[in-house]
């Protein structure tokens, strides 16, 4: 129990941050998933790397809450592809879990400066 | 409840879904496999690599699907298929689970079918609940036959409980009586609600056409109006709607019909029209509206907002109590009575209601021992099956899932006995409803309908799960082996325990109809053929023309080929619409005492076979210019001590014959003490005609309907029977009860028979090597053969012991049901204990034949056990 209490809340954390980091990379324009995993890829020059596994559970399960919607639509190489768009309730959600992040970040970096 | 829907939106999408995720996920692989080959890759290579960083659809997937909640009904599927391969693999054990639910389950259906529509259904009036009968039981004086018997109200007492009842509004007025109505020319006897104008409304029933009765059609003079009963619109008019605006004639005046009712219960008694108190000539009869003594309706009412019937009948009791003060020459010939408010319903449902609650009662102790066999075989179906679980749980499967698969198993048993219990129950239903028809006044539709259907199914799931829950618990906590042994051991027992009661039951009410069946009833019921003869009250207000007509009649019947004995009387025994009509009379001492009058014709006594004891029957003799004569019965002889005549209606008559005692109003019912009065002396216009016939009396209904018909083209019969009829009517209910608690019964007992079979058949395979070595070793058979049955018989003896305490006790319920017949009837219970016993030794006969059967070799190179 304690070992799955562990993983529960690790994983919490992390799902956490790829939500937030879908949300943020789809608040720019819609995408498919490929395109967001390359996307968060790019922007953070290859220092996050998005596991497939985890990247479509977490945007079925940011759809089931709201947060994105999904629809088929035609690729750049003009091929069938899900893409996802963030929907008004997904927006407040980014806003705020971007300024808790804000706060947790600068809490956490103040705590390593003093050291 | 959001997740539910949304399950099952992704359940009934789920080809699409799963779809949509193949293409999604393809589409992903494809790109990375094209930047592969943009930086460079061979195509295979490139494909290698897009799946390796992919890491495998089949769990993403998965993962998915859980989140959509999909994952379980996945592993649902598998639970009912894997469930169904299990089932199908022991046929018998399926076969036999499902038959034993399906008769548990289809019994309690029918029942709880018809529980509901009679006794769970509200009336068809509006807030029934808040209707009340009032309900005099008075005792006569000098009466000691029966100790408090309905009365009705007098119409001063009704107007009295009307001004002074501030519990009550609504009060309404009602009483039956037949009359002759000519509607096409074919005179017909239709029995007459009168009724004040505000019955209908104070019921708030609402007619199908036209209307009720408007206020004032019931003051005298109003003209006469007829509202129809349902049943009766439908079978004389075939529901034919320009019914309403017809004139009918009846009691020669012209009666128009001005609405149809709804089907409601033939309650107080069965009516086929109605009409307001001033169309009817007895009620609106001058004088009858101050007649304090002439008690001839009944009254319904409504509760007051906040009044209950206890309250009620306080009052009415304080009110009856003045009335009696203010005017006690009323009251003479009462000695003690007691007015009370009645609830409608319960009134409605007295006879149904114990005798239903008790096939409810058996019906569930039947499902109890369908269970607790169900239940025993599923314990020796998973012991059978120890190591397939012990493997599964071995590879993996956690106790929770093993669990589930069990419970799903006994779902899948609890639906299949549902379906086949629904079926039993329509089958069954028929022998039900012709059972609870002759106890409610309500109208009851045969078959099931969808509440039915939905309990029968609750019940199969619950008992089914509740019966596979019962192992899976043990299952889940240890290894079967020696519990088990020992649940099922107590299983059995509790089975043999309930069959007991069961049985007990049954034996009671099948010793108490065979008594009833068997009663002396003082009659002959062979080839005797009755009618209702109610002479139009108009014509025949003459005692002249009454006779008259008698006379013409008989004579012409005895005149008919096949006739041996032609009579009237009033009243036919079991002729099902009289009650006891106790006349005062004063014996030669001065005495008063009240018999049971009746008039009849000089052959009565021949015709229905009663024994003439001492002295002479009546004769053509004895008419109205001859000396006042009459007959007593011999308990009415021994109650008024040797007499040689009697005083009645201020006529001295003088006693010329002493006949037998009879069962007049049913066969359960003591024979009250009666006198005869000639019937030429005592003209009656409403008479039973009796006719004792050569042959087949039904041959004879039409030539003697004709006849009557020949001396008066519009006079009415009515209630044409047979003697042997009204016998077997009279104790149908008795013996449809009787034949249900007896197959539930023998239901039960099969069931026992077969869980105390299994079990011991189980104790000798798992003894099978013990018994094998020692077969081998040279041991008696019958020995082996002993051992077994003495383990059955302390089975019995411990179902005995916990059984008869119960079933001594909940016997004495039954006492209401019961003629003649202690409820610890000790023969009964000896008999039942020894059908059980015999049962138990038959079932124990195979396994002990087993037993003996066993292959000493084949044992010994047996391992382990089974």
């Amino acid at each position: 129990m304690s070992n799955d209490a562990k993983a529960q809340s690790k994983s919490d954390l992390l799902q956490g941050t790829l939500d937030m980091l879908i949300l943020k990379t789809l608040s720019l324009e819609p995408l498919h998933g490929w395109g967001i995993a390359q996307r968060i890829q790019q922007i953070s020059k290859d220092v996050l790397q998005v596991n497939q596994g985890s990247l479509y559970p977490a945007l079925h399960r940011l759809e089931i809450a709201g947060w994105i919607d999904a629809e088929w639509g035609a690729s750049e190489n003009n091929r069938r592809a899900k893409f996802y768009k963030l929907t008004s309730t997904g927006r407040r959600h980014l806003k705020d879990e971007t300024e808790n992040w804000n706060r947790l970040s600068d809490a956490v970096a103040r705590i390593l400066a003093t050291s | 409840m959001r997740s539910l829907f949304r399950r099952l939106g992704a359940l009934l999408a789920r080809r699409r879904f799963e779809r949509d995720l193949d293409e999604e996920l393809r589409f992903h692989l494809e790109m990375e496999i094209e930047r592969n080959v943009e930086r460079g890759m061979d195509p295979v290579e490139a494909r290698y690599a897009a799946e390796r960083s992919f890491g495998g659809t089949v769990r993403v997937k998965e993962d998915v699907r859980a989140l959509r909640g999909l994952d379980l009904v996945d592993s649902l599927t598998e639970d009912a298929k894997s469930a169904i391969r299990v089932l199908l693999r022991s046929p018998g054990f399926t076969l036999v689970v499902v038959a034993t639910l399906a008769l548990g389950v289809g019994v309690n259906t029918a029942i709880f079918s018809v529980v509901k529509e009679v006794l769970l259904h509200p009336l068809p009036y509006a807030d029934p609940s808040r209707l009340v009968l009032i309900d005099r039981r008075a005792s006569l004086t000098g009466d000691d036959l029966s100790p408090l018997s309905p009365l009705a109200l007098s119409v001063p007492e009704l107007d009295a409980y009307r001004a002074s009842s501030r519990s009550l509004e609504s009060v309404v007025e009602y009483h039956s009586m037949p009359f002759t109505l000519l509607g096409d020319g074919v005179p017909e006897r239709v029995d007459t609600g009168v009724v004040s104008a505000g019955f209908f409304d104070a019921l708030r029933v609402r007619p199908i056409l036209g209307r009720t009765f408007l206020a004032g059609e019931d003051a005298i003079g109003a003209e006469p109006v007829l509202v129809l009963g349902y049943e009766y619109w439908q079978r004389r008019y075939r529901g034919d709607p320009a019914v309403v605006g017809r004139i009918l004639e009846m009691n020669d005046r012209a009666h128009r019909v001005v609405g149809v009712l709804p089907p409601l219960p033939r309650f107080p008694e069965s009516n086929d029209v109605f009409m307001p108190i001033s169309s009817c000539p007895f009620r609106s009869a001058p004088g009858m509206s101050a007649n304090g003594s002439a008690r001839m309706v009944g009254a319904l009412a409504r509760l007051r907002p906040g009044a209950t019937a206890e309250t009620a009948s306080h009052e009415l009791a304080a009110i009856a109590a003045r009335l009696r003060l203010e005017r006690p020459e009323s009251y003479r010939d009462i000695e003690t009575q007691l007015v009370a408010a009645v609830p409608l319903t319960e009134a409605i449902n007295r006879r149904a209601r114990p005798a239903l609650l008790l096939l409810l009662a058996t019906a569930l102790f039947v499902l109890l021992i369908a269970c607790s066999n169900i239940a025993n075989l599923h314990l020796a179906e998973l012991s059978g099956r120890s190591r397939e679980l012990a493997l599964r749980a071995a590879i993996g499967a956690g106790r929770l899932r093993l669990a589930r698969q069990l419970l799903t198993e006994s779902l899948l048993l609890g639906l299949g006995g549902a379906l086949l219990g629904s079926v039993l129950a329509w089958a069954f239903s028929g022998v039900l409803v012709a059972l609870a028809e002759r106890l409610t006044p309500r109208d009851l539709a045969a078959g099931l309908d969808g509440g039915s259907l939905a309990f029968g199914f609750g019940l199969a799931i619950a008992a089914g799960l509740g019966a596979g829950a019962f192992p899976v618990m043990l299952t889940a906590r240890r290894p079967l082996a020696p519990t088990a042994l020992r649940l099922r051991s107590s299983l059995v027992v509790a089975q043999l325990a309930v069959s007991l009661v069961l049985l007990a039951g049954a034996g009671l009410t099948l010793r108490s109809l065979y008594r009833l069946e068997r009663v002396e009833t003082g009659f002959e019921t062979a080839r005797v053929l009755t009618m209702h003869l109610d002479l139009d009250w108009h014509r025949y207000r003459r005692s002249d023309a009454i006779r008259d007509f008698h006379a013409k009649l008989l004579a012409d019947l005895e005149a008919m080929a096949g006739v041996s004995i032609a009579a009237l009387g009033r009243t036919v025994p079991l002729g099902g619409r009289e009650s006891p009509d106790p006349e005062r009379i004063l014996t030669e001492d001065g005495q008063r005492s009240f018999l049971d009058a009746h008039a009849v014709s000089p052959g009565y006594f021949g015709a229905i076979g009663v024994p003439l004891a001492s002295g002479r029957a009546f004769t053509d003799e004895d008419d109205a210019r001859s000396a006042p004569v009459a007959i007593v019965s011999q308990s009415a002889a021994a109650k008024m001590g040797a007499g040689r005549s009697i005083s009645w209606a201020g006529k001295r008559h003088s006693i010329v014959g002493i006949v037998g005692d009879v069962r007049q109003y049913g066969l359960e019912i003591e024979a009250e003490p009666s006198v005869y009065f000639p019937l030429a002396q005592v003209p009656l216009r409403v008479t039973d005609l009796v006719v004792r016939t050569a042959a087949d009396p039904r041959a004879l209904t039409e030539a003697i309907e004709n006849s009557v018909h020949a001396i008066d083209p519009s006079q009415a019969v009515a209630y044409v029977s047979t003697l042997e009829e009204a016998r077997r009517e009279s104790v149908a209910a008795p013996r449809i009860l009787a034949t249900l608690l007896s197959a539930f019964a023998a239901l039960a007992l099969a069931i026992t028979a077969v869980g105390l079979g299994g079990s011991l058949a189980l104790v000798v395979r798992r003894r099978a090597r013990e018994i094998g070595i020692r077969l081998a070793l040279g041991a008696d058979p019958r020995d082996v053969s002993r051992m077994v049955f003495r383990q059955g018989l302390g089975l019995l003896l411990a179902g005995l012991a916990i059984g008869l305490p119960p079933a001594l006790a909940l016997a004495g319920l039954l006492s209401g049901q019961l003629f003649g017949i202690d409820p610890h009837d000790p023969p009964t219970f000896a008999m039942v204990v020894l059908l059980l016993t015999i049962v138990s030794g038959a079932a124990s006969l195979v396994p002990a034949r087993q037993a003996v059967a066993i292959d000493p070799v084949a044992t010994i190179r047996m391992e382990g056990d089974c």
